[in-house]
């Protein structure tokens, strides 16, 4: 549905959706909101197609994780970069997010410029975009 | 006797990571504010580790504080009550995530839970640390209680 610049921010706390937001405008991205992973895939369901989905791991409904894993199991999502942006530190934790299909785990508090630095190695900033 | 779990520099170094981080603020640990504590609303929100240590993680200030984290977070002006309750939410978890980073695994974290007043501990929980940083004036503590001392002694 979208360009390339749409970015999907799961996360059930407003502030860091808030936080992510500020980080990934001035970026170029276009950013979409939603509060746990059930949200966001009625979100993808719904047709929009992000480059980017930047998930929580703890939240309510539906988890970073078993997002994850649904969205994973979707071929026409595939192309879909997957972003932890979790407090979730445990090394057992990040390597089953990564085998699960996150391309990329950043642990809060993080900076924008972690942030920035994650999606440039991805290839994933806007053209344009300054880091 | 309880072993102690988390150094209370470490404690003060997270603290200041996620302060400066989230708030954009470098917390003062220095002497207290001279404040009535008593006086006015307290805003408290915790989180729980679960695993071989069990803790509860509190964060707990006046209400003229949680506003302002709130501010500071969402960048609002006048934050909403639940604009509170969730930037101090968001506030415990990042704090509480990067705390039990530091205990052993593997554990879990609980999602956060804000309140109004003070946060009573199981009778069976032992305070393990208290940290207070001041923010514009106003004290924010965070404190961990072991709930499960005897599993640590």
């Amino acid at each position: 549905m979208e360009n390339g610049t749409l970015a999907l921010v799961i996360d059930d706390s407003r502030a860091m959706r808030s936080i992510l937001r500020r980080t990934l405008t001035p970026l170029g991205f276009e950013v979409l909101e939603a509060g746990h992973g059930r949200e966001a895939l009625d979100v993808l369901e719904a047709g929009h197609h992000p480059a980017v989905c930047l998930v929580d791991w703890n939240m309510p409904v539906m988890d970073g994780y078993e997002f994850i894993t649904t969205v994973r199991a979707h071929a026409e999502w595939r192309d879909i970069t997957l972003m932890m942006v979790t407090t979730e530190s445990e090394h057992s934790q990040i390597v089953k997010a990564l085998a699960a299909g996150a391309h990329e785990y950043v642990l809060k508090p993080f900076t924008a410029d972690a942030i920035a630095d994650k999606l440039s190695l991805l290839g994933l900033l806007p053209e344009g975009a300054q880091v | 006797m309880t072993i102690s779990l988390l150094a209370p520099e470490d404690v003060e170094a997270i603290v200041e990571q996620v302060w400066s981080s989230l708030l954009e603020v470098e917390p003062a640990f220095g002497p207290l504010p001279d404040v009535d504590a008593s006086a006015g609303e307290t805003w408290t929100a915790t989180v729980t580790v679960s695993g071989p240590v069990a803790m509860l993680i509190a964060t707990a200030m006046p209400r003229e504080a949680a506003v302002d984290v709130a501010s500071r977070l969402l960048m609002v002006d006048d934050p909403t009550t639940e604009d509170v309750a969730d930037a101090l939410g968001e506030l415990v978890n990042v704090l509480g995530g990067n705390l039990k980073s530091m205990l052993p695994g593997p554990s879990t974290l609980s999602l956060p839970v804000t309140v109004t007043g003070e946060v009573a501990p199981p009778s069976h929980a032992e305070e393990q640390g208290r940290c207070v940083a001041v923010l514009d004036g106003r004290p924010i503590s965070l404190t961990t209680y072991l709930l499960d001392p005897g599993a640590v002694s």
